[in-house]
């Protein structure tokens, strides 16, 4: 019993994750789908016993829906429709944090929004603490690029060498 | 990165008094402007950082929808019979686990009352109509139907 009420307590931090994990399209309809799915994929399973957070677990579990969702044709996950120029802030970081790359968006996501540690992401997301560390550099600067309404810059990485644009 | 070396001790002073040779100095101008890109780019960072906790944040104080709360319901936790429930729970479930046992109790009595009153006034009609001889017996049962009302709480 104390693992749903556990699992029961952990489920708002989910919605947020999944939320921004479905940023720039019907976020909250599918970001809600996919905290059900994950749930029900966690509740035929054994809680992990290894001394992982549940909430990395859940949210493993989580990123593994989401990518499912993705990969199938229909209303897709991650495709930003255009919608009406938003005014609304809310909106514009939807829109900023759609447009990622998939694997951009994932990381920032459980760093910034999720706040897990480096080495809790990493595992959650299935990758190297390195590679998430350069995906996060990625996602941080094309998500201030977009969301200041600049272009990605061409590389997305401040400059090595010094040309001052402005 | 950083190809120019951070200013040290010296070159401060070198600056200030300006000595600083040729080369040393557009090092550090090099080093001075990859400095205020870093920070640039640091504050872009981190104001987009905080922006995106502010929209994203809210989410928690929502209170979820019903069918995840449902979900979790009908569940069975995955080692249910290992773990009995922890005793601060009782008392927190017990008001919510006997309000709804208590309303059919209720309906259950009103409906064993109304099924008796009616039984009462078919037996009253039939005995009027099938004794006429004898109305003590309908007299008997209007009796009996008064002390069932006054029972019930409608009598006078």
């Amino acid at each position: 019993m104390r693992v749903l009420q556990d699992i029961e307590r952990i489920v708002p931090s989910l919605r947020r994750t999944a939320h921004a994990l479905c940023a720039g399209a019907d976020a909250e309809a599918q970001g809600d789908e996919i905290v059900r799915e994950a749930l029900r994929r966690a509740l035929t399973m054994r809680s992990p016993s290894n001394g992982v957070r549940l909430e990395v677990w859940l949210t493993a579990l989580l990123i593994d829906v989401a990518r499912a969702a993705a990969a199938r044709p229909g209303p897709g996950v991650t495709m930003p429709r255009p919608e009406p120029r938003g005014e609304a802030l809310a909106e514009r970081v939807s829109l900023a944090l759609g447009g990622l790359p998939r694997e951009f968006r994932e990381a920032l996501v459980v760093v910034s929004i999720a706040r897990m540690s480096y080495a809790e992401a990493a595992a959650a997301l299935g990758v190297s603490a390195p590679q998430l560390v350069s995906r996060l550099t990625a996602a941080r600067d094309q998500f201030a690029a977009a969301l200041s309404g600049r272009g990605v810059s061409a590389k997305g990485r401040a400059p090595t060498h010094l040309r001052v644009v402005k | 990165m950083s190809a120019a070396r951070r200013p040290n001790e010296l070159d401060l002073h070198a600056i200030v008094d300006d000595r600083l040779d040729r080369l040393r100095a557009r090092e550090l101008e090099v080093w001075l402007r990859e400095e205020a890109l870093l920070d640039e780019r640091l504050e872009s960072w981190r104001r987009s950082h905080l922006t995106l906790r502010a929209v994203y944040d809210p989410i928690l104080s929502e209170p979820p929808p019903l069918f995840l709360s449902l979900a979790l319901r009908a569940a069975q936790p995955p080692r249910a019979a290992e773990t009995a429930p922890p005793p601060a729970r009782r008392s927190a479930a017990s008001p919510a686990a006997s309000s709804p046992a208590r309303f059919p109790l209720l309906v259950v009595v009103v409906s064993f009352l109304l099924g008796a009153a009616s039984v009462v006034v078919g037996a009253a009609i039939f005995a009027h109509f099938a004794d006429p001889a004898r109305p003590d017996v309908a007299a008997g049962v209007v009796r009996a139907l008064g002390l069932l009302a006054r029972g019930l709480g409608f009598g006078s």
